[in-house]
C-alpha cells in the first residue's frame, strides 16, 4: 500500500509539474494581439467601456453568466432536499435529529452593535453601485454581491433566527426569478423593435428609456439606451441568488422543512 | 426604424430559458405535470423557428472601419446544427413526455431539463467560443443537478464528484479560450479561424489547443473523463441518463467542430489529430471492456455510452468530410438509441431491481417493450437496417479512405464487444428462467404508458434513418465539406 501511495504521489506531482510548466509557458510566452478590443476601446456607448462591453457588445454572454449563477441555485436547492424524485437518503440523515440547529457563532454585543449599521450602509452602497453601473465602476453584479455580502454579515453576527434584516426563502425566490425574467423580456423587446436579440433600444417611439441628466453627459450623448434596466435586473438576481445559497448553508430549516412535505 | 422581425433564431435558446424560471418558481404547482407536456410538444416545433445563415446579438455585425471583425456575439444555423438541434430538441421532449408518467415529477425537474436543453442547444449553434464556454457551464452545472434528483447517497456522490473535476476542468477550458483571445485578438470563431491560417503559431496557441481539448475530454466523456461519466449515467435515473448522455454527445459534437473548424488544416494539427484519435480508442476499448464487467444493467449502458463516445469522436478525429458526416451521423444515431435503451432500462427496473443477476424471464410480461428494446440493442450492434448499421459503416469506410485501417479494426472489435454484452444482458432480462415468486410480482408491474410512447417514437426512428440515411446525411454534408480536410498519402 504504501509502495502504491508513493508511486501514485510522484506520477501526481510529476504530471502537476509537467502540466503546470505547459501553462506557465503559455502564459508567459503570450504576444496580446490587439485585435476586436480596439474597437471597444474607441466606440463610445456609455461613460463605463466595461459595462459597455458587458451589455451592450456582448450581452448574451452576462444571459448566460446570470443563468449559471440561478442554476447554481437551483442545484444548491436540490442538495438540500428541493424537488427531489426520492429523499430516502436526507430522511436517513436527518432521522434521529429532532430540532433543527441554526448556526449562531455566539459573537459579542460589539460586533452585533457595529454589523447592522455596516451592513445597512453596504446595501446602500450596494444600491448606488447598481445604479451607477453605467457611468461609474460597477454594475449589478458588483452591487448585487455588495448586497448580498451585506445580508451575510448581518445573518452571521445575529444567527438567521434574530436577525433583524430578515428576507423570507419565498421573497428571495421571487426576486431572483423577476430579475432573471426582467433581463430576458428586455431582450425579447429589443428583439421586437430591431429583430436582433437584446439589440440597445435608444429610443421607444421616440422617447429615451432612461433619462438621465445633462451634466453627465459626455461626447453630447446621453442616450444609455436599456443598459441601466439590465444593471438592475442582474442586481436583483445576484443578490438574491447570493443570500439564498447563504440562507440555506446557514440553516437546516429547510432540510426538514423539505423533508416533511 | 422599426424593423420587421424575420429571424426568431435566439428563441430556440431563450424560451425555454424564461419556462425554466417560471417552472423553477411554480415547482410544487399542480399545473406542472399540464404545462410539462404542454413544453414538450412547442419543444418539437422550436428548431424550426429559426432561418439559416449567421445571426448577430445585439445587431453587433461585422465592425465597419481598419477592423473586419464580428465585433459581438454571433450564432450559426446551417442544415447539419438544425438536424442536431432537432434530435436534441426531440428526445428532451420525449422524455418530458415519460416523465409526465412520474409520481414525484416537480417543477424543478422540468425547470433543469429546459435549462440543459437550451445551453446545448446554444453550443451547436455558437459562433462564439466565449459563448460556447458560459452555455458549457451551465449544461455541467444542470447534468449535476438532474443527477442529484434522482436523491440517493451515491447519486449525491457522484454528481459531487462530477462538480469537482468540473471547476478544474472548466476553469482550464476558460484558460485556453483566454490564451486563445489574447493569441488571436478575436473570440469569433469563424474569424479566429483566419488569423490562425495566415499567422504563424506561437506558445500561447499551443496552451490553448491543449486547453480546449481538456475542456472536450470532460465535456463530452473521453478519457481520462470517462469515469466519472459513466458513475454520472449509472447514478442518474435512466430516463434522466438518457437525457444526460444526450447532451454530452452533442457537446462532444459540437466542441470537435470547434476545434477543427479552428485548426484543421494547419501543420501542427497532424499531432493534435493522433492525440484525439488515441483518446477515441481509449474511450472505445476501456467502455466496452467495463461494460463486459458489469452485472448492473445501469452500469453496463453507462459504460456502453462511453464506448461509442469514443466511436463520434472518432469519426470526428478522422476529418475528413466523411468522417466528420460519419461522427456526426453517428452522434445523432446514437442519442436516439440509447436514449430507447435508457428508457427500456427505466422500464425495466419497474420490475424493483437493476441487477441482472435478480431479473430474468420478463418477455411475456412486456413483449411489445422487449421488442423495442431488442430493436435499439440491434441498433447499437450495427446490424442492418437500423440506424446504427448504417452510421458505423460509414465510420468504417471514412477510416479505410483516411488510410487508418488499425482504427476501423478496433472498430469492428469493439462492435463484437457490444454485441457479446448486449445479447448477455438481454437474455439475463427477458429470456432467462425465473421462479414462480419472481412471475407473482411482476404480475404487479405498472408499465407507464408515457414512457412505452417515447420508446416507441425513438424505435420508429432507429427504422427510419437504417432505411433512408440520407435524410440526415445529406443535410450534414455541405457542412463537413466546408470544416473538412482532405489527407492525401504523400502528405
Amino acid at each position: 500500500m504504501g509502495v502504491l501511495s508513493s508511486n501514485r504521489e510522484i506520477a501526481v506531482s510529476l504530471s502537476f509539474i509537467l502540466f503546470g510548466s505547459v501553462i506557465f509557458y503559455s502564459i508567459y510566452s503570450i504576444d496580446v494581439v490587439e485585435g476586436i478590443n480596439a474597437l471597444y476601446t474607441s466606440t463610445y456607448i456609455i461613460p463605463n467601456y466595461v459595462t459597455a462591453v458587458l451589455f451592450d457588445w456582448r450581452g448574451f454572454d452576462t444571459l448566460g453568466e446570470c443563468f449559471i449563477l440561478i442554476n447554481s441555485v437551483l442545484v444548491a436547492g436540490m442538495v438540500f432536499g428541493k424537488g427531489l424524485f426520492n429523499r430516502g437518503f436526507l430522511k436517513e440523515l436527518y432521522r434521529d435529529k429532532k430540532t433543527c440547529e441554526d448556526m449562531d457563532l455566539g459573537f459579542t454585543p460589539i460586533i452585533k452593535v457595529l454589523a447592522i449599521p455596516m451592513s445597512i450602509v453596504l446595501m446602500l452602497l450596494g444600491i448606488v453601485v447598481i445604479l451607477g453601473g453605467h457611468i461609474t465602476p460597477g454594475g449589478g453584479f458588483q452591487g448585487g454581491s455588495l448586497i448580498a455580502a451585506a445580508y451575510v454579515l448581518a445573518i452571521i453576527s445575529f444567527g438567521i433566527r434574530k436577525c433583524p434584516i430578515n428576507f423570507s426563502h419565498k421573497f428571495l425566490e421571487t426576486l431572483e426569478s423577476f430579475g432573471a425574467l426582467t433581463f430576458l423580456i428586455l431582450g425579447l423587446l429589443g428583439m421586437a423593435i430591431s429583430g436582433y436579440y437584446l439589440f440597445n433600444v435608444g429610443e421607444i417611439y421616440g422617447m429615451n428609456p432612461f433619462p438621465s441628466p445633462l451634466s453627465i453627459a459626455q461626447n453630447g450623448s446621453l442616450n444609455v439606451g436599456i443598459i441601466p434596466y439590465l444593471n438592475m435586473a442582474v442586481g436583483l438576481k445576484v443578490l438574491a441568488g447570493l443570500s439564498t445559497i447563504t440562507t440555506l448553508l446557514i440553516s437546516e430549516r429547510i432540510i426538514f422543512k423539505n423533508i416533511k412535505d | 426604424m422599426v424593423k420587421k422581425m424575420d429571424n426568431f433564431l435566439p428563441l430556440i435558446v431563450v424560451f425555454p430559458l424564461i419556462m425554466s424560471i417560471i417552472f423553477s418558481y411554480i415547482y410544487k404547482s399542480k399545473i406542472v405535470r399540464i404545462l410539462t407536456f404542454l413544453m414538450a410538444l412547442i419543444l418539437v416545433v422550436l428548431p424550426f423557428f429559426g432561418t439559416y445563415g449567421t445571426y448577430f446579438f445585439g445587431d453587433h455585425a461585422i465592425a465597419l472601419g481598419s477592423t473586419s471583425l464580428t465585433s459581438g456575439i454571433a450564432y450559426v444555423l446551417n442544415p447539419a446544427k438544425n438536424v442536431m438541434v432537432f434530435t436534441l430538441m426531440l428526445i428532451g421532449s420525449l422524455i418530458l413526455i415519460s416523465a409526465t408518467g412520474e409520481k414525484k415529477l416537480n417543477g424543478i425537474f422540468t425547470s433543469l431539463m429546459l435549462m440543459g436543453l437550451a445551453s446545448v442547444s446554444a453550443i451547436i449553434m455558437a459562433e462564439d467560443i466565449f459563448n460556447l464556454y458560459v452555455f458549457y457551464e451551465i449544461a455541467t452545472i444542470t447534468q449535476a443537478g438532474l443527477v442529484i434528483a434522482s436523491g440517493t447517497e451515491n447519486a449525491y456522490k457522484a454528481a459531487f464528484r462530477y462538480l469537482l473535476i468540473g471547476t478544474m476542468a472548466g476553469s482550464l477550458l476558460l484558460l485556453g479560450i483566454a490564451l486563445l483571445l489574447s493569441a488571436t485578438g478575436t473570440l469569433n470563431i469563424e474569424d479566429m479561424r483566419n488569423f490562425l491560417a495566415n499567422n504563424s503559431a506561437t506558445p500561447a496557441i499551443y496552451g490553448g489547443l491543449l486547453m480546449l481539448i481538456i475542456g472536450l475530454g470532460y465535456g463530452g466523456g473521453l478519457p481520462p473523463f470517462h469515469t466519472i461519466k459513466a458513475d454520472m449515467y449509472s447514478r442518474a435515473r435512466p430516463f434522466v441518463a438518457s437525457m444526460l448522455q444526450t447532451y454530452s454527445k452533442f457537446v462532444l459534437i459540437a466542441l470537435m467542430i470547434v476545434i477543427l473548424k479552428l485548426f484543421g488544416g494547419l501543420p501542427y494539427f497532424n499531432i493534435t489529430r493522433g492525440v484525439l484519435i488515441a483518446l477515441s480508442i481509449g474511450g472505445m476499448v476501456f467502455g466496452t471492456v467495463m461494460a463486459l464487467l458489469q452485472n448492473d444493467y445501469k452500469k453496463l449502458l453507462a459504460y456502453h455510452t462511453i464506448s461509442q463516445g469514443g466511436y463520434v469522436a472518432a469519426g470526428l478525429a478522422i476529418g475528413t468530410p466523411l468522417g466528420i458526416v460519419a461522427g456526426i451521423f453517428h452522434g445523432i444515431n446514437h442519442a436516439i438509441y440509447k436514449s430507447a435503451l435508457f428508457l427500456g432500462a427505466h422500464i425495466v427496473s419497474k420490475a424493483k431491481s437493476s441487477n441482472m443477476a435478480k431479473l430474468g424471464g420478463l418477455l411475456p410480461f412486456m413483449p411489445f417493450v422487449a421488442f423495442m428494446i431488442l430493436c435499439a440493442k440491434l441498433a447499437t450492434i450495427g446490424i442492418p437496417p437500423l440506424n446504427g448499421f448504417q452510421s458505423k459503416l460509414l465510420l468504417i469506410d471514412a477510416a479505410m479512405k483516411a488510410n487508418i485501417p488499425e482504427l476501423a479494426i478496433i472498430m469492428i472489435l469493439v462492435s463484437i464487444g457490444t454485441f457479446v454484452y448486449m445479447m448477455k444482458a438481454f437474455y439475463l432480462i427477458f429470456l432467462k428462467p425465473c421462479s414462480e415468486e419472481q412471475i407473482e410480482e411482476y404480475k404487479n408491474i405498472k408499465i407507464s404508458k408515457y414512457s412505452v410512447f417515447s420508446l416507441a417514437i425513438l424505435t420508429v426512428l432507429c427504422i427510419l434513418l437504417g432505411i433512408y440515411p440520407d435524410i440526415v446525411v445529406d443535410r450534414i454534408y455541405p457542412f463537413a465539406k466546408d470544416i473538412g480536410i482532405n489527407w492525401a498519402l504523400n502528405k
